[in-house]
C-alpha cells in the first residue's frame, strides 16, 4: 500500500490510480492490453474444459466489472485531502461515497462489498476526517492482532503521506509535531511480532493499487515512550497528518500503554482487549471513552457462533461505558459478502445498521468451475476423490505459471496435499520452497513468514485451510482450488475471492468431495450459483455467555434496578440475584455493586468454551522446540499418542501426550502412512423443553398413516401451523422433541492411512479422558407401538433397525445443516437411547452396533425398554440456539433427508446419502439406503411418500470416524 | 423471584440429571439459576465461589444473604469510636505524640530527608500527608473498592491520623469527596506502593464518582522506591512489614494480616458483623505511621548506606544519577567493603576527579584476581597517562585472549620496542 503510486501509474491500462479521472464511469480493464496472465487462465480454463469436459457440472463466468467513481466529498478536510492526493487518490468508488454519506447523517453502517474493493478507505474517510476536524476519536477493532497491526502500518503511511510532499515544498511550521509515538508503538508491536516485516492489507481505495507491494519504510530509531521523544523525531515527523494511531495488544509494552490511552486518536485493538483490558479498566481510558465517536469493526463476517454470540456481549458492555461517559459512538462495520450484513451487524450492537452492499471496484474477469471427480464404482457411488483432483489442477496452474491457492477443510488434508504438491515441485531441497502450508496452528512467527513469502511472489502455491478467508494480505493470486465444499456458500466466495484481482482475470475451481453437501452442490449448480450466502447467526442470549457478561458489565459499572443490558431477553434482575446470591453482588438502594475480590474478564475467553492449548514439542535431536499449537477441543483428535502430526507436511509422531500440562511430545518420523481418530459419542437428554408428535396426512399426499396412541400431544402448540404435526386427538408414529442434553465423546482409537493409496493399515489405542459438554438437542423418538411393529413387519431385527437410524441420522445431519445454515461441524449427531446406556456406532463390518456406556459391544439393550433416539446436537457447549429452529423445521428437515436418499443415484447408499457403505451391501435385501428411508418415513408420520425440495448434506462422518473436519484456522 | 426459588429447589432435590426417562424429564423450561448449574459443570470457567458460601437453599431469600436493610452504623460507630460524617461514611481520629516512638524511630517531621530522596518536595511539613488505603482486593480494575482511607498529618506536636471508613457502597462519593476536601491543601503524598497501587485506584474510584482527581496530580514521594534501591538486593523482600522489621525496629503484634481485609469488609456488607473491622482500622494506621517515620530513616540509609546495611553501589549510582559525584565517591570510600562493581565505580570516580592514584591501588587488587575491567583499565592507564608499554603489556597479556586483546598487545609491543612512529591506533 505505500509508495506503490509511482509502480502502478506506470503500468499499462487505466486504474483506479490515474491521477486525472475522466469524467463519468470509466471502464477499466477493458482497454487493458491482453497481459500474459491473462493468456494462462484462459488457457488453463480451455485445456481443462477440453480434456475434463465430463466432470465440470457447472460454469460461470463473470465478465470484468468496470469501476464507478464518485468525486471526494466537498467537506473533506483539506489536508486529509491532500495526504490522499499524496498518494494518487483523487477520487473514490461509488461505495466509499455511499459510507461518507451515511456516516456523515450519523447512521451506524455496514460495508459488506467483495475482496479487494477498498473497504479499509470507506471507514478510515470519515474517521480521520473526524479526528481532524474536530478531534474525535476511534476505536478500531480486528479479530486478530496481526490484522490490527497490518491496519496501523497502513494509516501510518497515510499519515505519513503528506510529509515528504510537505518538506518537499519548504513547508514546515504550523502542524504539530506528533505521530512519532504511534509509529513507535507500531513499530514496536511488529517487531515483537514478526520481527519487524510490515504486512499490508489490500484494496485500500480506489487510487491504492493492492497488487504492488514494497519493502517496509526504513524507520528511524524511535524511542519506544512516546514521551520521551527525541525533539529530532519530532522535527521530522513535522507534516505529517499528525493522528496518533496505535496498537494496544497483549503485545503493547506497558509504559507505553499509557501513551495510546492518553494521546492515541485512533486506537487499534481486538475484542479480547477490548473485553479484558479496556472495559475493566475503563477509567483509565475516561478520555478516550469520552471523546469516542466511532467504532470500527473490520471482518464483520467472523463473528458469528459463538464468538459473535461474545462479542455482541462486549459491545452491549461497551455501549454502557460510552452511555457513562456520555458518548454515542457510530459504528462502522466491513464484512466479506454475507447474507445479512446489516442483521448480523444489528444483532452486534442491539441498534439499526444500515448495509453498503454495491461495490463500485472493478473486478477482472472471473470463471468458475464446479468439479465433480468421475464414479469409479457406481454401485457404491464411490468417486476419485477429491484431493487428487485437487492436486492435479494445482499442478496444472503451477505448472503454467499461475499463482495458486488451495484452500483444504481440515488441517490434516493441508498436509497432505502440500505433501504431495511437494513432491512434484520441492524436490531439490537447495531451492527455495515452491510450495506453501499456511494454516492454524503454526507458529505466529512462521505464519508471518509464510505470509512474507507470498506477498513477494516467491510462493507459487499455497495449501492453506481457513485462515488465509482472513483479510491477511497475501498479494494476488490468479487461481484458487477449493478442495471441497467449505460449507457455506459465504466462506465459498470469500475463498474464491483470494484469487483475482483488480484487472486480471482468475479462475476459481470448487472440487466437490463424496460429502452428501458437495454432491448436492455440484449436482444442482443452480442452488450454489443462485443462492445468495448464508445468513451469519449469533446468539447474544445464550445463558453461559450472557452470564459471563453480565458479571463483567456489573463488575465495570455497577447495574440500576430497572437498568437493561443491551436488547437481551432474560430477566436482568434475576441475573444479578444469581451474582448476588455467589457473593459477586452486593444490592444497597437501587444499585447493584460489584463487591467480590476477583476480575471477572479474565475467567471468560471469547474464542472457546474450553480453555488451555495445547503446545507440539519436537523433542527430536534432544532438543525442546515448540513447533506448533492445538486448540482445546482439536487436541484429543489430533495429538493423542501414537498420532501423525504434520508441519509443513513434515511427518511428526507423537511420544507421549501430558493432558494436563497441555504439551504433546513429538519427534520426526519418516512414517509412510497418516492417523485419523475415531471417536464416539454417548447423550443423555437432561431436560425437554417441547415436544411434537408427527403424524402423516398433512403434507404429503401418499400418506401412510396409521393411528398410534400417543401421549405426546398434550405438549403440541395448538396454534403451530406447522407442516406435519398432530392436531389435537390425532395420534402419531413417531415424535420429535428438543431441549438440554450432556454429551460425552471418547476417542477410542486411532486408523493408520497409509499415503497415495489410502488403505487402512492399521489401529492404535487413544488413551484420554471423555470430553463432556452440555447442550441443546433436537431428537426423533418412535412410538413404543410403531417400533415394535416396524421391527416386526419391515426391519426384521433390531440391528436392522438401528442401522436405519444411523443412515437417517447422516442424512439429516447435513440436510439440518443447510437448512439451519451453520457449518456442518457446527451440528453434531448420535444414535443412541437417550439416557446414555447405549449408544450405535457403524462397526467395522458395517453393521449397526449397540455399545455400552463403555463402548463394549452388547448384544441386547439393557433392560427397561429399547427406545433408540435420533440427535442432532448444537456442537458448542450451552449451545448457540441451533437446536430450536431445527425443532421448528423438524418435519422440512425429514421430508429434505427423504429427498435425499430417494434421489441419490445410488444402488443400496453411498456417502452422498446414508453414508458410505460396505461392498455387497446394495445387493442385501434392505440396503443401508432401504433401511433409512424406512425410518424417515416413520419419523414423517408414517407417510413415505413425501419429496421435499432439495436437501444437501456434507459429511462429518458417520458415528464412527471423524476427519478432523474443523477447518480450525 | 419465588419461582426460581422454588425452581432452585427442585434441582436441589433432583438426582443426577438424566436418570429419568425422557418423557419423565422436565417439561418446563427451567429456571436460570437450574441452567446455569447444569452448563456451569462443564464449564472451566464457573464463578468463583464466595470465600464464605451462604448456601442459598439453607437461608431464606430475604434474609442475611440480601443485605439491602441497613446495618447498624451507629452500634460499629460507637465500637470503633467513629464520627457518622454521612450515612455510611464514618471518620475515625488519632492523635500521636511526635516524641512517641514507632519501633526505633520518632515521628518528627524531616524537611531535609523528604528533600533528599524528593527534591521538589516542599520543606513545609504542613503540606504533608501520608496515604494509606484498605481495598476490597488487589485484583485491580474499576470493581475494587477502596473502604478505608488513612490519612496522617504533621501538627505541631502530634501526628493526626484520620481514616474514613465505608460502611454503605451507595455513600463512596461522599467519603471521596470528604477526601477531596483534605487533600485540596495538600502539597506533597507519601505513601508505600501508592503510585502504582493506591493513588490509581482511588482515580478510578473518583472517576466512577465523577469527582475531580485530587490525588493523581499531587506530587508524590513514593517510599518503595527509595526502599527497593537501598534493600532490593538485600532483604528477602520490601514488605512493609520487612522495612518496619529491618529498617524501624518494628514489630507487629495482633496485627490483622493485610490480606484479610476485604473479608472483614465483606462480612459488615452482607451481614452487619463488623467485628474485625477495628482490626482492620489499626492495621492501617500502623501502615501510617511506618510511612511517617520512614523517610527520616531511608534517608539515612541514603547517606551512610553501609551503616544500615544497604546496597551501597545503587545508592552511590543515585548520588552519581542525581549529579553528586563527589558525593557518590565519599560514600563509596566510606564503606568497609566494597564488591567488585563497586569498585570499579570509586575508581571511576577518582579517575574523574583526577586521583588515579587511587583508582590504580583499586584497580591493582582486581587485576590481580583477573578482573578482566581492571586489567583493561591498568593497561590503558600505563599506556597513555603513565607511558609505561612494558607494564601496560604485562596487564594487555593477561586479557582474555581476542581480536582487541592481540591488537593491543601488538601495539604496546611496538610500543616497548621503541617503535613510536605514530600508530594510527592511538589517533582514535
Amino acid at each position: 500500500m505505500s509508495a506503490v503510486f509511482d509502480d502502478s501509474s506506470a503500468r499499462p491500462g487505466p486504474s483506479g490510480l490515474d491521477p486525472a479521472p475522466p469524467a463519468g464511469p470509466a471502464v477499466v480493464g477493458e482497454g487493458a492490453s491482453t497481459t500474459p496472465q491473462e493468456d494462462r487462465v484462459h488457457r488453463l480454463l480451455g485445456g481443462l474444459k477440453r480434456k475434463y469436459g465430463a466432470r465440470i457440472t457447472g460454469e460461470l463466468a463473470m465478465p470484468a466489472q468496470a469501476a464507478r467513481f464518485a468525486e471526494l466529498p466537498e467537506g473533506l478536510h483539506p489536508r486529509l485531502r491532500a495526504a490522499l492526493a499524496a498518494r494518487g487518490l483523487t477520487r473514490l468508488y461509488a461505495h466509499q461515497r455511499e459510507a461518507w454519506e451515511r456516516v456523515q447523517a450519523g447512521e451506524h453502517l455496514v460495508v459488506a462489498t467483495p475482496t479487494a474493493s477498498g473497504k479499509t478507505l470507506c471507514y478510515n474517510l470519515p474517521v480521520l476526517d473526524a479526528v481532524l476536524s474536530r478531534q474525535a476519536k476511534a476505536l478500531y477493532l480486528f479479530p486478530t492482532k496481526a490484522l490490527a497491526q497490518d491496519q496501523v502500518a497502513e494509516l501510518s503511511e497515510l499519515n505519513q503521506a503528506l510529509a515528504g510532499m510537505e518538506r518537499a515544498a519548504q513547508q514546515s511550521g504550523g502542524i504539530s509535531p506528533s505521530g512519532s509515538g504511534s509509529q513507535s508503538i507500531a513499530r514496536s508491536d511488529a517487531r515483537s511480532d514478526d520481527g519487524g516485516g510490515q504486512r499490508r492489507k489490500g484494496g485500500g481505495g480506489a487510487g491504492f493499487d493492492s497488487d504492488t507491494d514494497s519493502d517496509p519504510d526504513p524507520d528511524p530509531d524511535f524511542d519506544l515512550d512516546s514521551d520521551r521523544c527525541r525533539q529530532g523525531d519530532c522535527v521530522t515527523r513535522r507534516g505529517s497528518l499528525g493522528i496518533k494511531a496505535f496498537t494496544f495488544d497483549g503485545d503493547t509494552p506497558g509504559d507505553a500503554r499509557k501513551a495510546v490511552r492518553t494521546r492515541g486518536d485512533i486506537v487499534l485493538s481486538n475484542p479480547d482487549m477490548l473485553h479484558q483490558a479496556i472495559l475493566p479498566h475503563h477509567t483509565k481510558w475516561a478520555q478516550f471513552f469520552e471523546s469516542l465517536q466511532f467504532v470500527v469493526v473490520d471482518e464483520l463476517h467472523g463473528y458469528r457462533g459463538v464468538f459473535g454470540s461474545h462479542v455482541a456481549n462486549v459491545f452491549r458492555r461497551l455501549l454502557r461505558i460510552c452511555r457513562f461517559y456520555g458518548a454515542k459512538p457510530v459504528f462502522i462495520f466491513a464484512s466479506a459478502t454475507i447474507a445479512n450484513p446489516a442483521e448480523l451487524a444489528g444483532r452486534l450492537i442491539g441498534e439499526r445498521v444500515h448495509a453498503v452492499t454495491d461495490s463500485g471496484a472493478p473486478r477482472g474477469e472471473r470463471q468458475l468451475l464446479l468439479w465433480n471427480p468421475l464414479v469409479i464404482d457406481p454401485d457404491l457411488g464411490i468417486r476419485a476423490s477429491a484431493r487428487s483432483q485437487t492436486t492435479r489442477i494445482a499442478r496444472a496452474a503451477t505448472r503454467q505459471g499461475l499463482k495458486n491457492i488451495v484452500f483444504a477443510r481440515s488441517r490434516l488434508m493441508v498436509e497432505v496435499i502440500t505433501k504431495y504438491l511437494k513432491d512434484v515441485f520441492d524436490r531439490d531441497p537447495r531451492r527455495p520452497p515452491r510450495v506453501l502450508a499456511y494454516r492454524g496452528g503454526y507458529l505466529p512467527s512462521e505464519r508471518r513468514s509464510g505470509e512474507r513469502a507470498l506477498r513477494a511472489g516467491r510462493v507459487d502455491c499455497v495449501v492453506s485451510t481457513s485462515a488465509l478467508e482472513l483479510g491477511v494480505d497475501i498479494g494476488a493470486l490468479d487461481v484458487a482450488v477449493l478442495n471441497g465444499y467449505p460449507g457455506t456458500i459465504a466462506a465459498t466466495w470469500q475463498r474464491l475471492g483470494r484469487a483475482g484481482r483488480r484487472n486480471r482475470p482468475s479462475l476459481g475451481v470448487l472440487v466437490a468431495t463424496s460429502d452428501p453437501l458437495d454432491q448436492y452442490m455440484v449436482r444442482h449448480p443452480e442452488f450454489f450459483l443462485g443462492s445468495s450466502p448464508e445468513h451469519a447467526r449469533i446468539h447474544p442470549d445464550q445463558l453461559l455467555i450472557l452470564m459471563d457478561h453480565v458479571r463483567c458489565a456489573a463488575f465495570e459499572l455497577p447495574f440500576r434496578d430497572g437498568e437493561g443490558f443491551g436488547d437481551c431477553t432474560e430477566d436482568l434482575g434475576e441475573m444479578l440475584g444469581y451474582l448476588r446470591d455467589e457473593g459477586l453482588l452486593q444490592r444497597q438502594g437501587p444499585q447493584w455493586f460489584w463487591v467480590a475480590d476477583s476480575y471477572p474478564a479474565n475467567a471468560v475467553s471469547l474464542r472457546s468454551v474450553a480453555e488451555g492449548n495445547f503446545v507440539v514439542i519436537d523433542t527430536t535431536d534432544g532438543k525442546q522446540t515448540i513447533i506448533a499449537e492445538v486448540d482445546y477441543s482439536g487436541a484429543p483428535g489430533t495429538v493423542y499418542e501414537g498420532a501423525i502430526y504434520m508441519v509443513q507436511s513434515q511427518p511428526y509422531q507423537v511420544e507421549k501426550l501430558d493432558w494436563t500440562g497441555r504439551k504433546a511430545y513429538v519427534t520426526k518420523t519418516r512414517a509412510d502412512y497418516y492417523t485419523d481418530a475415531i471417536d464416539y459419542t454417548k447423550l443423555k437428554i437432561l431436560a425437554e423443553f417441547d415436544r411434537r408428535g408427527m403424524v402423516a396426512g398433512q403434507r404429503g399426499a401418499a400418506a401412510d398413516r396409521r393411528h398410534f396412541d400417543t401421549d405426546t400431544d398434550t405438549d403440541t402448540d395448538p396454534g403451530s401451523d406447522s407442516d406435519s404435526e398432530t392436531g389435537s386427538g390425532a395420534e402419531a408414529t413417531a415424535a420429535v422433541a428438543h431441549g438440554e442434553v450432556h454429551l460425552v465423546r471418547r476417542y477410542p482409537g486411532y486408523k493408520k492411512i497409509r499415503y497415495y493409496s489410502h488403505d487402512n493399515i492399521g489401529y492404535g489405542n487413544i488413551d484420554l479422558p471423555d470430553q463432556e459438554m452440555h447442550t441443546t438437542a433436537v431428537w426423533w423418538q418412535l412410538h413404543p407401538r410403531v417400533l415394535a411393529q416396524a421391527v416386526a413387519a419391515t426391519f426384521g431385527s433390531r440391528e436392522r433397525l438401528v442401522e436405519g437410524f444411523l443412515g437417517a441420522a447422516y442424512a439429516l445431519h447435513h440436510v439440518a445443516a443447510l437448512r439451519a445454515m451453520a457449518e456442518v461441524q457446527d451440528l453434531g449427531r448420535a444414535v443412541g437411547d437417550g439416557q446414555g446406556r447405549w449408544f450405535a456406532t457403524v462397526g467395522a463390518d458395517g453393521r449397526g452396533q449397540l455399545r455400552g456406556p463403555d463402548n463394549q459391544p452388547l448384544d441386547e439393550p439393557p433392560a427397561g425398554g429399547f427406545e433408540p433416539t435420533l440427535f442432532l446436537y448444537d456442537n458448542y457447549p450451552g449451545g448457540v440456539g441451533l437446536s430450536a429452529p431445527l425443532f421448528d423445521a423438524a418435519a422440512v428437515l425429514v421430508a429434505d433427508a427423504l429427498a435425499l436418499v430417494r434421489d441419490c443415484a445410488c444402488t443400496g447408499g453411498c456417502p452422498a446419502c446414508v453414508g458410505p457403505i460396505l461392498p455387497g451391501d446394495e445387493q442385501r435385501v434392505l440396503p443401508p439406503n432401504a433401511l433409512a428411508l424406512s425410518v424417515l418415513a416413520l419419523f414423517a408420520g408414517g407417510a413415505a411418500g413425501d419429496h421435499g425440495d432439495g436437501a444437501g448434506s456434507e459429511a462429518l462422518v458417520a458415528a464412527g470416524s471423524s476427519p478432523q473436519r474443523r477447518s480450525d484456522a | 423471584m419465588s419461582s426460581l426459588r422454588e425452581r432452585l429447589r427442585r434441582v436441589r432435590g433432583e438426582a443426577a440429571p438424566g436418570a429419568g426417562a425422557p418423557t419423565e424429564a422436565s417439561r418446563t423450561r427451567p429456571s436460570l439459576t437450574e441452567r446455569l448449574k447444569r452448563l456451569g459443570a462443564a464449564r472451566a470457567n464457573a464463578p468463583e465461589p464466595d470465600p464464605e458460601p451462604a448456601p442459598a437453599s439453607a437461608r431464606p431469600p430475604t434474609a442475611a444473604a440480601t443485605p439491602d436493610r441497613a446495618h447498624d452504623e451507629a452500634a460499629l460507630a460507637a465500637a470503633l469510636g467513629a464520627e457518622r460524617l454521612a450515612p455510611g461514611v464514618l471518620r475515625v481520629t488519632h492523635s500521636r505524640p511526635l516524641a512517641l516512638a514507632h519501633g526505633r524511630c520518632a515521628l518528627h517531621p524531616d524537611p531535609a530527608a523528604v528533600t533528599l530522596l524528593q527534591p521538589d518536595a516542599p520543606a513545609d511539613p504542613a503540606g504533608w500527608v501520608a496515604l494509606d488505603t484498605e481495598t476490597s482486593g488487589l485484583a485491580g480494575g474499576t470493581g475494587t473498592w477502596v473502604f478505608v482511607v488513612g490519612l496522617a498529618r504533621w501538627r505541631t506536636d502530634r501526628l493526626e491520623l484520620v481514616q474514613y471508613l465505608l460502611t454503605r457502597l451507595d455513600a463512596e462519593a461522599d467519603l471521596l469527596a470528604q477526601l477531596n476536601t483534605d487533600l485540596a491543601a495538600a502539597e506533597l503524598l507519601l505513601s508505600y506502593n501508592g503510585k502504582t497501587f493506591d493513588v490509581p485506584l482511588l482515580a478510578a474510584r473518583l472517576r466512577l464518582a465523577r469527582l475531580a482527581d485530587t490525588a493523581s496530580d499531587l506530587l508524590h514521594l513514593d517510599l518503595l522506591h527509595p526502599v527497593r534501591r537501598a534493600f532490593a538486593g538485600v532483604w528477602p523482600d520490601c514488605r512493609l512489614a520487612s522495612v518496619e522489621r529491618f529498617l524501624l525496629g518494628h514489630e507487629r503484634a495482633d496485627d490483622l494480616p493485610g490480606a484479610e481485609a476485604p473479608a472483614a469488609w465483606l462480612d459488615w456488607l452482607r451481614r452487619g458483623d463488623g467485628r474485625r473491622l477495628g482490626a482492620v482500622l489499626a492495621h492501617n494506621r500502623v501502615d501510617l505511621l511506618s510511612v511517617a517515620a520512614l523517610p527520616a530513616r531511608l534517608a539515612a540509609a541514603h547517606r551512610t548506606p553501609a551503616a544500615h546495611g544497604g546496597d551501597v553501589l545503587r545508592i552511590a549510582r543515585w548520588w552519581l544519577a542525581a549529579g553528586d559525584s563527589a558525593g557518590a565517591r565519599q560514600l563509596l570510600a566510606a564503606a568497609p567493603a566494597l564488591d567488585a562493581p563497586a569498585r570499579h565505580l570509586l575508581a571511576r570516580l577518582h579517575l574523574r576527579a583526577g586521583d588515579w592514584r587511587a583508582a590504580v591501588s583499586l584497580w591493582e587488587p582486581l587485576a590481580a584476581d583477573g578482573d578482566a575491567g581492571a586489567l583493561e583499565a591498568l593497561a590503558k592507564h600505563y599506556e597513555h597517562r603513565a607511558k609505561d608499554p612494558r607494564r601496560a603489556l604485562a596487564y594487555a597479556r593477561a586479557l582474555p585472549a581476542g581480536p582487541d586483546t592481540e591488537h593491543r598487545c601488538r601495539r604496546l609491543m611496538d610500543k616497548a620496542l621503541g617503535n613510536l612512529g605514530p600508530h594510527p591506533d592511538l589517533i582514535e
